[in-house]
């Protein structure tokens, strides 16, 4: 190639390097403006950016500054960096001024929770619902809830956490105090000796433990059930009508007697009281049904029936009189019998003052006797009053106040007999205890006066034929001096019986002096005092005991039997024992010979006066009566034992404590 | 396309051609850039067909061929101009496997515009890579030269066979070994 071309070739080489020059350089022109553009745009999006960053920023400060709940920013030691006027206040510490590291704040009781929260919130960032009491500066305590999130640097890495506290101490006491009120709600309802239940169209939502152990369901069954079937009502069309007004919202509640069917098939009777509840909008949200078991009250009511009507068939039919009145003795009520005895009709009597109808004599009685109603008191009396025909009749009566329902007096109920003829009885006989013992007053003076008169002449005729023997017993011939000798003897005789009447008369008397009496002393003068054979030894084996007695008649009783035991004994050495034993009311004596004895006919005869065994001169058949009038005086007994040839056994007995 | 291929293209004409065969390809290809361009710059795609085209009937050689003798070609300019990017590899293998991932980020980079190929792998072990070229352009040559100058670059061979998906040669897939 020449050179001519390669400079031509170069040239064109050249201006095509120097044209792609210039067009490289318009490009970087064109992309450095483009650049420029974007720098400018990317700055004043830079600005904008900050501006909206800082605007943000200071918005956040502000919210947090003026947010109303406490809140705070902690590093990860938990002390606070920073926090909002709220948290000073609420916490009553402030970061500026010290350090405030929080777990230190909690209460003991939420410590271990916290710790757990605080791991929990390291490991997930953030943490709801914390909930503690915390103990604030002033030592208050509070419940508090917290929300926090952890805060991360750009690398993610945490560097704190922010937490916002909320007061919940209101909160915390309001839901303590609902769920104590629920609590002794549920004691009262559980307690209850009503049985309790929630119902809702009929089904049974709640009940308390009376309801279930009232029907024998367990708990858990109830909620199955419909209150329909396990009850009817003891008057459906009544009960239906107040069901429908209850839903109608015509009535707040109604009360019926309903039938229960218990599980066990049995069934009770209770009274069913069922109150509607109502919700904000007037429907009926609930039923409450308060359930009382009368099935005793029920039984209780039908036997009182039974029993008052069996009381009213006795007091119509009995045949004492009744008669109810008020204080002011008007007639409420009477019997047929209390008609028959007045002769009145029951409307005759009826509202009539009982006093003045019946003419009751001593009415002033009856006052006194009203007055003891008022208190209270019953008693018995007499009284006379006048039928309707006008005879005296004499009634008993028995008072008794009459009470009404609120326990006062009202008035009194009397049950009269009529003792007319027992009284008429007892008056006859009043009389003729008088009578008697007028006679017998006047026969015991008799006695007295009669044996006194009899014993003079009969010492004339014993002096008299003592001196007829004196002066004539040369003259008399033998059988004239055995006359005077007889005559003697029977005039001894009739002055012994003389005697034994006027010991008997007085032995029954009255009067006793009543006084300490030492037997033994008794039994020493009676040997002295009386004939005793001989051949014959009284004998006391056991020293007698003092008695509580009257001494003359003492003296009589055991006279008396001893002075007969010693004359009847043939044996060779007779022996009369005094004997005695102690019983708890009485003192029982024996007196025991080995006589004759006594046949066994006469062991009640010889008890009675004039009688006598045999023709014995000696007895005058009084003495052993006289023992027996001593003995019934004592409320004693008196008996005999006898074996013929063998000996007697005489017993009688004295009571201790005689009362008068 | 990007301005860089016309100028290494043209740079690789007259260092192999000579200067002449750079203006005639130019003369006869009646471009609108009249020839001129830079790096910097971009053209259309065309006007790379036709200087191909014209520098095949001028020096009597198959297009395929000089595409391929491009790409061996282009490799060094572009290494030279971006030493750091391969630098940063150890191997061919691992360069090969990154051009997607990494180089093409780069050239997005500095030219948002650029319309590249893409290289989908399909297999890779230690010795080998398998992937399939896609470009609606169809310079799988191009692709294949550049693979080749690589392995040299690293001193290194490897056994490259390709197989095209379509007649169009717009998805070519590729089947590398290295040798020893």
């Amino acid at each position: 190639m020449d050179s001519n071309k390669e400079i031509l070739l170069l040239k064109k080489a050249l201006e095509r390097q120097k044209k792609a020059r210039l067009q490289a350089e318009k490009i970087l022109e064109v992309k450095s403006k483009e650049l420029f553009d974007t720098t400018l745009h990317l700055k004043q999006a830079n600005n904008k950016l900050e501006n909206l960053l800082t605007e943000t920023t200071s918005q956040l400060d502000g919210g947090f500054v003026n947010i109303i709940d406490p809140y705070v920013v902690m590093d990860l030691s938990f002390n606070v960096v920073n926090m909002n006027n709220s948290a000073r206040e609420f916490l009553g510490y402030d970061n500026t001024k010290e350090t405030i590291n929080l777990p230190k704040l909690v209460h003991p009781d939420f410590v271990q929770y916290t710790i757990e929260s605080f791991k929990t919130l390291m490991q997930i960032g953030t943490l709801k619902n914390y909930r503690s009491k915390i103990i604030t500066k002033d030592g208050t305590r509070k419940w508090v809830q917290i929300n926090t999130s952890v805060i991360y640097d750009k690398h993610q890495k945490p560097i704190g956490a922010q937490g916002i506290i909320r007061d919940i101490s209101k909160e915390t006491e309001i839901k303590e105090m609902l769920s104590e009120q629920k609590r002794q709600l549920d004691i009262i309802v559980e307690n209850s000796p009503l049985g309790i239940v929630l119902t809702v169209n009929d089904e049974i939502i709640k009940c308390n433990a009376t309801f279930t152990a009232l029907l024998g369901y367990p708990e858990n069954v109830t909620n199955k059930l419909k209150l329909s079937d396990i009850s009817e009502s003891e008057d459906e069309v009544i009960t239906k009508k107040l069901e429908s007004d209850l839903n109608a919202g015509l009535i707040d509640n109604y009360s019926t007697v309903k039938r229960f069917f218990k599980k066990n098939g049995a069934q009770i009777l209770a009274k069913t009281s069922i109150s509607a509840v109502k919700n904000n909008e007037g429907k009926v949200e609930y039923q409450v049904c308060v359930i009382e078991d009368i099935t005793k009250e029920r039984q209780a009511e039908e036997k009182i029936k039974a029993e008052k009507e069996k009381y009213r068939g006795i007091i119509a039919n009995m045949n004492l009189g009744m008669v109810e009145v008020t204080i002011d003795n008007e007639i409420q009520l009477v019997n047929q019998s209390f008609c028959k005895m007045s002769g009145y009709s029951k409307d005759e009597l009826l509202g009539e003052d009982a006093v003045e109808i019946l003419k009751i004599k001593n009415s002033e009685k009856i006052e006194k006797k009203s007055e003891n109603r008022l208190k209270g008191i019953s008693d018995s009396y007499e009284i006379k009053i006048k039928n309707k025909k006008g005879e005296t009749r004499h009634w008993l009566v028995s008072g008794a106040p009459n009470y009404n329902e609120e326990g006062k007096v009202v008035g009194s109920i009397g049950i009269h007999l009529d003792i007319t003829e027992q009284k008429e009885l007892e008056l006859q006989k009043e009389q003729l205890l008088k009578e008697l013992k007028i006679s017998n007053d006047g026969l015991q003076e008799y006695a007295h006066i009669v044996s006194h008169d009899l014993k003079s002449p009969l010492r004339s005729i014993s002096a008299l034929a003592t001196w007829t023997y004196e002066d004539y017993k040369d003259v008399l011939d033998e059988a004239g001096v055995q006359n005077l000798t007889l005559m003697q003897e029977k005039v001894a005789f009739m002055d012994k019986l003389i005697h034994g009447i006027l010991e008997y008369s007085t032995a029954g008397s009255a009067q006793m002096s009543t006084s300490k009496v030492d037997l033994n002393t008794v039994i020493t003068d009676i040997k002295e005092s009386i004939y005793i054979p001989e051949h014959v030894a009284v004998v006391v084996p056991k020293k007698l005991p003092l008695l509580n007695a009257d001494s003359t008649k003492m003296h009589q009783l055991f006279q008396n039997i001893i002075g007969n035991a010693v004359v009847h004994i043939e044996a060779e050495k007779g022996l009369v024992q005094v004997l005695f034993k102690e019983e708890p009311e009485y003192w029982q004596f024996c007196i025991e010979d080995n006589g004759v004895g006594i046949p066994e006919k006469f062991h009640k005869k010889i008890f009675e006066i004039f009688q006598s065994i045999g023709d014995n001169e000696r007895s005058t058949g009084i003495g052993l009566s006289i023992v027996k009038k001593i003995v019934d005086r004592y409320e004693g007994k008196v008996w005999v034992e006898s074996e013929l040839g063998k000996g007697t056994k005489f017993f009688f007995t004295l009571k201790k404590d005689l009362e008068n | 396309m990007k301005g860089v291929v016309f100028t290494e293209f043209l740079e690789m004409v007259e260092s192999k051609f000579g200067l002449e065969t750079v203006d005639t390809i130019i003369e006869n290809s009646n471009l609108p850039s009249e020839g001129i361009y830079t790096s910097v710059g971009t053209y259309n795609f065309n006007e790379m067909v036709s200087l191909i085209t014209s520098l095949s009937s001028e020096v009597k050689t198959p297009v395929g061929d000089l595409i391929y003798a491009f790409g061996l070609f282009l490799f060094d300019g572009l290494a030279k101009a971006h030493p750091d990017v391969i630098k940063s590899y150890s191997s061919p293998l691992s360069l090969i496997y990154s051009i997607e991932d990494h180089i093409h980020v780069h050239v997005k980079k500095l030219y948002p515009d650029a319309e590249l190929p893409t290289f989908k792998i399909l297999e890779k072990t230690d010795t080998s890579i398998s992937m399939v070229y896609s470009s609606s352009r169809g310079l799988y040559q191009l692709a294949h030269g550049l693979i080749e100058k690589s392995f040299e670059h690293f001193n290194s061979s490897a056994t490259v066979t390709y197989k095209l998906l379509n007649e169009n040669g717009t998805e070519v897939k590729f089947d590398i070994t290295q040798n020893g």
